[in-house]
């Protein structure tokens, strides 16, 4: 099947964009200290994803999440996972995301990661392949909500005559997720850091789309281990629910890093009692560590007993000894990444590296397996952006959303980020990448 | 069983008003095996809601709020600890591996590393622990005012001179990097008048203490617990925020004796 009416659409570029810097879409960026607002360019070929894959991804981002929410509970708990030597216990008790505070705390309807934000390249073989988990804050499903809300008024007739599913729908998984774990009635709170966070955009309109209320840095306390919102009257609204913007290490100055003024103090205290869901629940950051993730196919095949339908990007740990060697013998043709660091850093790649730089990371290796991981890199399948009026080919990954509420779904599209650096693997949108609307086709 | 009375106040002094301060303190003496407890109480000033809880590491916490504008906050824990020779068993058989793993203040340097290659000789397990107290007490010399809260084992070790927070980091360091599991423990001793710090080792399924400041190998009495954490960072007595512009300075009292 081929996508028709789109010459209107894909025309359209400049007009959604406008439409996007009116309704203040942007992203904040820190740089030498000031804070700077940039638009993320909206490129208007979409993503397009048949039915057929469509039902491959979902399965198996399901099944992945699935593994994931099972495998945080375990950790926090019996520690099968550990005792049957599946992951070995140093992986797990000096990941940086391991929380102690969590050890035997069931979250409640004991869900860890509510918002799974699931990263995946396709290859030019046509397969998907996952990069990483983002478990703990993933964001950006606005910036492909808004787009379709424009895009749809720009170009009607491109909805009309396509079979592309609906995805206005992100913000009522979000509220009936909510609305699931939400522990006593009382209010759904975004808390967002504030104004000068990079999403707040984001954090205000999925606040205004699910009806939630938007809590800044002290609008929230706690009192008798139960959380109020206290409005612009002084009046006390009990809360239920946070979907929370802010990190674990700044959501309680009590337990947490101690001069966070974006936390509620206390907050653990309430928590630990059951007197609030957190979304998502503090201590994630331990399953979606670059170590944990190559274990994370034997937790499908450990947890759900079967069979992984997505698959990692091949990687090799230095910390086992058959993979050791391999790194040792290939390290030209391969990436290698740090697990201590995040956000695209202490990434390398082996074919950018002189002879003595080679050496170098070998020695590293040699001193320090646990820090290091290995993968193959990724024939990527590019996609095309317009670049002024021509049609140019262009690295792109897509952020699959995942929701695990009553039931685990996933959100019928995504946000497809490109990067406009032809030779560029990095999408990052700080690096001035783009975004696309992702369709997911009926049939 | 020996008998201790001890009374530990803090008493912060804020040079303006302040308010909706919050504070999460662990100031009374935890309950194991080795130590029990006759009264116990808690003096707070203001007075606020106090909630009595258990952190991370199942030590005793006592947090709460005051709201309304102050100028100083106090709080003394008294009462009487009751110890049997210092031990007690390994709580959470993962404990094993989690207190083996390197924390932020005790990651290995160079120079802990070809120490503890210097001092280790054929000694393994509890033995070589109590070796290693020794060797921190020999190497290291008691400064106070050279080192900060946030000192690392390795800073610590490479300028000679700390305080007992610095002693029970370095040990801490170089037996886990011997693959000993070990821990941190705030709590009182005798005489001294501020807290005190050491380190707990397992040797076998039961935790024994080492005080490396002291030059302490066999610990036995005198040593009251209130907390233990992978190190430092996860047992401060009192951690707070308030609102206000006020600059706090604190004064501490301990008073501790066998009766």
């Amino acid at each position: 099947m081929k996508e028709v009416f789109m010459d209107k659409l894909i025309e359209s570029r400049d007009t959604v964009n406008r439409w996007l810097e009116r309704f203040g879409v942007r992203f904040g960026i820190y740089k030498n200290g000031t804070f700077k607002e940039q638009l993320f360019p909206f490129d208007s070929i979409p993503r397009v994803i048949s039915a057929a894959d469509w039902a491959v991804l979902e399965k198996g981002l399901i099944q992945r999440v699935d593994a994931l929410n099972r495998f945080l509970y375990d950790v926090y708990h019996d520690k099968h996972i550990i005792r049957d030597g599946v992951i070995p216990a140093e992986f797990v008790y000096s990941s940086k995301g391991y929380t102690p505070e969590c050890e035997g705390i069931t979250p409640p309807q004991g869900i860890y990661s509510h918002i799974s934000g699931i990263d995946l390249v396709q290859a030019k073989d046509g397969g998907w392949y996952i990069l990483e988990d983002n478990l703990r804050i993933p964001s950006g499903a606005s910036y492909p909500m808004i787009a379709r809300t424009i895009t749809r008024k720009v170009s009607p007739e491109t909805f009309q005559e396509n079979n592309v599913v609906d995805s206005r729908n992100y913000c009522e998984l979000l509220k009936a997720m909510m609305d699931h774990v939400n522990v006593n009635g009382g209010a759904n709170v975004i808390l967002t850091p504030g104004r000068y966070n990079s999403a707040f955009f984001e954090h205000s309109y999925l606040a205004e789309k699910t009806g939630a209320l938007l809590a800044f840095p002290g609008d929230l306390v706690v009192e008798h281990d139960q959380v109020v919102y206290r409005d612009m009257y002084n009046e006390r609204h009990l809360v239920g629910c946070i979907y929370r913007r802010v990190s674990d290490e700044y959501l309680d100055p009590m337990a947490f890093e101690p001069s966070s003024l974006l936390g509620v103090p206390h907050l653990m205290q309430a928590y630990k009692k059951g007197n609030v869901a957190l979304v998502n629940a503090l201590g994630n950051g331990v399953a979606d560590d670059k170590g944990i993730y190559y274990f994370v196919p034997k937790m499908i095949e450990y947890y759900l007993h079967e069979t992984p339908i997505l698959h990692n990007a091949p990687t090799y740990l230095p910390y086992f000894p058959a993979d050791y060697q391999y790194i040792l013998d290939n390290l030209e043709r391969l990436v290698i990444k740090d697990v201590s660091e995040a956000g695209g850093y202490g990434v390398v790649f082996g074919r950018d590296l002189t002879p003595e730089k080679l050496e170098e990371l070998k020695r590293l290796i040699v001193e320090e397996p646990r820090r290091w991981i290995a993968q193959e890199v990724i024939d990527f399948k590019d996609l095309e952006i317009l670049e002024g009026d021509e049609r140019v080919e262009r690295k792109a990954d897509l952020r699959a959303f995942v929701i695990s509420g009553a039931t685990t779904e996933v959100w019928r599209s995504g946000l497809t980020r490109f990067s406009r650096n032809p030779d560029s693997f990095v999408v990052n949108s700080s690096q001035g990448g783009g975004f696309k609307d992702t369709w997911v086709m009926k049939e | 069983m020996r008998k201790y009375i001890y009374n530990y106040q803090t008493i912060i002094h804020f040079d303006a008003k302040v308010s909706q301060q919050s504070f999460l303190l662990r100031c009374m003496p935890c309950v194991n095996a080795c130590q029990g407890v006759g009264h116990r109480d808690l003096f707070l000033y203001p007075s606020a809601d106090l909630v009595y809880g258990a952190d991370a590491w199942r030590n005793p916490i006592q947090y709460g709020t005051i709201a309304g504008l102050h100028d100083s906050f106090v709080f003394v824990s008294s009462g009487e600890a009751r110890l049997q020779p210092y031990g007690m068993p390994l709580e959470q058989a993962y404990y094993r591996d989690l207190f083996v793993v390197e924390s932020a203040r005790t990651v290995l340097s160079r120079p802990l590393e070809e120490f503890l290659r210097q001092k280790r000789g054929g000694l393994r397990g509890f033995a070589l622990a109590q070796a290693l107290a020794a060797e921190v007490y020999a190497f290291m010399s008691y400064t106070p005012g050279t080192t900060t809260l946030a000192t690392t084992a390795a800073e610590a070790f490479g300028q000679r001179q700390g305080v007992c927070q610095d002693y029970a980091h370095i040990l801490l360091a170089l037996c886990r990097a011997a693959g000993l599991p070990a821990r941190y423990v705030n709590g009182f001793i005798t005489g001294l008048g501020t807290t005190h710090a050491w380190v707990e080792v397992l040797d076998g399924d039961v935790w024994r203490g080492l005080d490396p400041t002291n030059n302490v190998t066999e610990m036995e009495y005198g040593y009251i617990k209130i907390a233990h954490g992978r190190d430092a960072a996860d047992c401060p007595v009192n951690r707070g925020i308030f609102s206000g512009n006020a600059c706090q300075q604190t004064e501490v009292r301990i008073i501790v004796e066998e009766i």
